[in-house]
Parts: structure tokens; C-alpha cells; sequence
């Protein structure tokens, strides 16, 4: 019994000297700076591996989404306008207290902030970017959108490219940020909420929408599939089962998308990189679309209460 | 159960947990250090995929990609794993590229896909004869551009 009981103290003594060393490394590089090049090469390739104690292999499966910059930015390309009127207001992130309607929020945001951002809405990316920082601090993560971050945007409030950079780095920072918190669930409610204000932005003055906008929202039923998938994925806490079962009436409208299956192609360009042509299409008659409008406000109208 | 015995379990219980902590945030640094660099010029995806593997373990990823939309995926591995692969499939499982038979990069392919469509991803590192296996983070990330 002692030599167990010296055994797990061992190695939870060897445990916590790990975490030290760990703790510690960055500090001592900082401090020896460009004059050990060695001892940081050395650190480099250390970093990331380790002797595994592993003996059984596995198949990693990882989930994502598009993200809301992208669903931003064909709403650009399909020739559609800026509407301020739809966004939720950036003052009302105040009103949200509790963690889950804070994560939901910071997923609406994060929508209205990278269509700002494509519309080069500058003034209007500056007030969701504070919204995003006090509802991130709220949760916990407070070190994501900090000081320098802040000064950088206001530093380059007027280059669009910048915007989008910080904007992309900031929101995938965060998504690591919850996962490494261990608070996954509250990805989760960010991931949906995000996806769910991008369609609501593309879904909003539909009769003035071009036919490509609409072939561009039918084919979001395969990214509806993507943010289910990768929710599902994570422990079901009752705030994430609430948002995905109010995402059913959504889900039911995208059933009646019809697709139309093709072969995929593959051709290599000059300069490198590959275009995969044919594939899958999809369309929706106007009673469809209009009806994953209508499923989207519902649910994206709860969501901002 | 004894109260010392409870004390002892706790501590190992703590410890592994720190130590599972610690590779994850050395995963972490390994990306952003080694990795996010590859997308520069594009908009990077919000998901932040990446997990400790070893010799033979293979990851999988399925994402919706949008039409006009220029891409790179980049799959970035600590070098103690050796040549890691990739593979994209279509929806259907046709092989629409191989990372072995490519002249590009090995760590980052470009694409644009003309129809809006799901592709798999498929990751793979290759086994290991060596005697000491090494374990090593495995990173999955995405960027666009339009």
C-alpha cells in the first residue's frame, strides 16, 4: 500500500514539475531573447511532442463551420446592400447576464461584426468590437480581445484587410479559448448563434435580393449540416439542446432544398492550385426560401432577447 | 476508501489532468507558432481543430465549402510524425486529391470549388518502427479568400 501511495505521489510530483518547467519556459526565453538562439530552437522543437505513453491508435474526428466572414462576404459578392436596421444593436450586450445568453450573443455579434467588416462599416466594427470584448470578459476570456488588440483596430480602423484579419484571428482565438477552458458548450452556442445571424442578415429585404443570394442561401443547408454536426459533438448542456431543438423549424425549411447530385471534377491551374468543378447543386423555389426567412427571424429574434 | 488513500487519488487524478493540460497548451503554442503563419493573404476559419497524435492514428474533418471562394487548407504536424498525408474526398468518396502525389507544399493545398459542396478531409500519420514512439500535435485549419 505505501509503495502504491509513493508511486501516485511520484508521479503527480513528476506532473506538477512538468507544468513548472512548462510555466517557466516562456520566461526564460523572453529573458535570454536573441542571445540563445540555440536554447529557443531547442524549445521550438520540443514543443508539441512528447515520449507517448499511448499504445492504441484512433481516428480523430474533428468538426467545423464556415465562419460568419464567409457567409458575410457572399452576401457582398451576390450584390446585396449594407442594412444597419438589421443588425442587434451592439448596446443592448449589456442586457445579457447570464453565460449562456452571453455566448449566444457573442455569436450574434461576431456575425454582425464581419458584416460590418466585408462593408467596410468601420465605426460600426469599432462598437461590436467592444460589445465582443465585454461580453468575452463576462465569460472568462479576457485576454483575447486586450489591449493591443484594441489599439491595433483603432491603429488600422480605416484598412478593411487588417479589419478582417483581427476579426478572423479574434473569433478563432476565442473558439480555442472556450474549447481550452473546457467550456465546448459555450463554443457550441457561438458557433450556431453565428451561423443562424449570418442567414438572418442574408435572408433580410429578400425582394430586392438577386437570384444568386437565394441559390447562395439554398446552399446553406449543407453548412446547417456542418454547425449541427459539430454542436452535436459537444456535451449536451441544456442551453445547447434548447438552441439546436429551436433550430428545427430551420432545418425542416432547408429539408425542401432540392439537390441535384453530379460528379465532381478536378483541373490544376498554372499556378498551382486546384479547381473542383461539377459536384452537387442545389435550388429552392421562393415559398422555401421565404420560409427559411421566416424560421430564421423566429429563432434569431429569441436569441437577441 | 481511507481518507489518505482519497488524498493519493485526488493528487494522481489532479496530476494527469495537468499533465493532459499541459500538452494541450503546448499543442496550442506549436500552432500558432508553426502553423498560422500558412494562411497568410486569406480570412481564417473561426475552428480551432488541432490534437495530440501518434504513429498510425488518422483524423478525419468534413466541411461545407462555399462556391467562388478561394481556399487553403493547411494540415500542419510536429516533424517527430514523419510525412503526415491528406486526402480530400467529395461527398461521394471520390478521391479528389492526394498530398503523396502532389508537387505542391505538402503542408498546405489551394482550391476553389465551383459548386457549394461538403468535402472530407482525411489525415493520416504514418506508422513508426521506432522503438521510443513519440506523440506529436496534428493541426487542421482552413482559410478563404474571395
Amino acid at each position: 500500500m505505501r509503495f502504491i501511495q509513493r508511486t501516485q505521489t511520484t508521479i503527480a510530483v513528476l506532473g506538477l514539475g512538468a507544468i513548472l518547467i512548462a510555466g517557466c519556459g516562456e520566461s526564460t526565453e523572453s529573458k535570454q531573447g536573441s542571445e540563445d538562439q540555440a536554447a529557443q530552437e531547442s524549445t521550438m522543437e520540443s514543443e508539441g511532442m512528447s515520449v507517448t505513453k499511448r499504445q492504441t491508435t484512433l481516428t480523430k474526428i474533428f468538426h467545423a463551420a464556415p465562419s460568419p466572414m464567409e457567409t458575410a462576404s457572399l452576401i457582398k459578392r451576390s450584390g446585396a446592400h449594407f442594412h444597419p436596421d438589421a443588425l442587434n444593436p451592439a448596446a443592448s450586450s449589456a442586457q445579457y447576464t447570464t453565460s449562456d445568453r452571453q455566448a449566444i450573443n457573442l455569436g450574434i455579434y461576431g456575425a454582425d461584426l464581419s458584416y460590418a467588416t466585408i462593408f467596410e462599416e468601420n465605426s460600426t466594427c469599432i462598437d461590436y468590437l467592444e460589445a465582443i470584448q465585454s461580453l468575452s470578459s463576462s465569460l472568462g476570456v479576457t485576454d483575447v480581445l486586450n489591449e493591443d488588440v484594441m489599439n491595433s483596430v483603432e491603429e488600422n480602423r480605416n484598412d478593411r484587410q487588417a479589419l478582417i484579419g483581427i476579426v478572423s484571428e479574434t473569433f478563432y482565438d476565442l473558439n480555442e479559448r472556450l474549447k481550452f477552458n473546457g467550456q465546448e458548450d459555450l463554443a457550441g452556442l457561438v458557433v450556431a448563434s453565428g451561423w443562424i445571424e449570418g442567414m438572418y442578415l442574408a435572408t433580410r429585404h429578400l425582394e430586392e435580393a438577386p437570384s444568386e443570394l437565394k441559390q447562395r442561401i439554398a446552399e446553406q443547408k449543407l453548412t446547417l449540416d456542418d454547425v449541427m454536426r459539430l454542436c452535436r459533438s459537444y456535451e449536451q448542456t441544456a442551453e445547447l439542446t434548447g438552441l439546436l431543438n429551436a433550430m428545427a423549424p430551420i432545418e425542416a425549411a432547408f429539408g425542401q432544398v432540392v439537390t441535384q447530385e453530379g460528379e465532381s471534377t478536378t483541373n490544376r491551374e498554372d499556378s498551382g492550385s486546384f479547381v473542383i468543378g461539377g459536384g452537387p447543386t442545389y435550388s429552392a423555389d421562393d415559398a422555401t426560401i421565404l420560409a427559411i426567412a421566416a424560421s430564421v427571424a423566429s429563432v434569431r429574434n429569441a436569441c437577441i432577447q | 476508501m481511507s481518507l489518505s488513500k482519497m488524498k493519493h487519488t485526488l493528487t494522481l487524478l489532479m496530476a494527469i489532468g495537468l499533465m493532459a493540460t499541459t500538452a494541450q497548451a503546448q499543442c496550442r503554442a506549436f500552432t500558432k507558432k508553426n502553423c498560422m503563419s500558412e494562411l497568410d493573404g486569406y480570412i481564417q476559419n473561426d475552428n480551432y481543430n488541432s490534437a495530440i497524435l501518434i504513429p498510425g492514428d488518422e483524423a478525419e474533418l468534413m466541411l461545407t465549402f462555399l462556391a467562388g471562394q478561394d481556399y487553403r487548407l493547411v494540415v500542419c504536424s510536429h516533424p517527430v510524425l514523419g510525412d503526415v498525408n491528406y486526402t480530400i474526398f467529395d461527398g461521394r468518396g471520390k478521391n479528389l486529391f492526394d498530398s503523396r502525389k502532389s508537387e505542391q507544399s505538402e503542408m498546405y493545398v489551394d482550391f476553389t470549388v465551383e459548386t457549394t459542396q461538403q468535402l472530407q478531409v482525411k489525415v493520416q500519420v504514418p506508422d513508426s518502427e521506432t522503438a521510443i514512439m513519440h506523440e506529436g500535435c496534428v493541426t487542421v485549419i482552413m482559410g478563404s479568400k474571395s
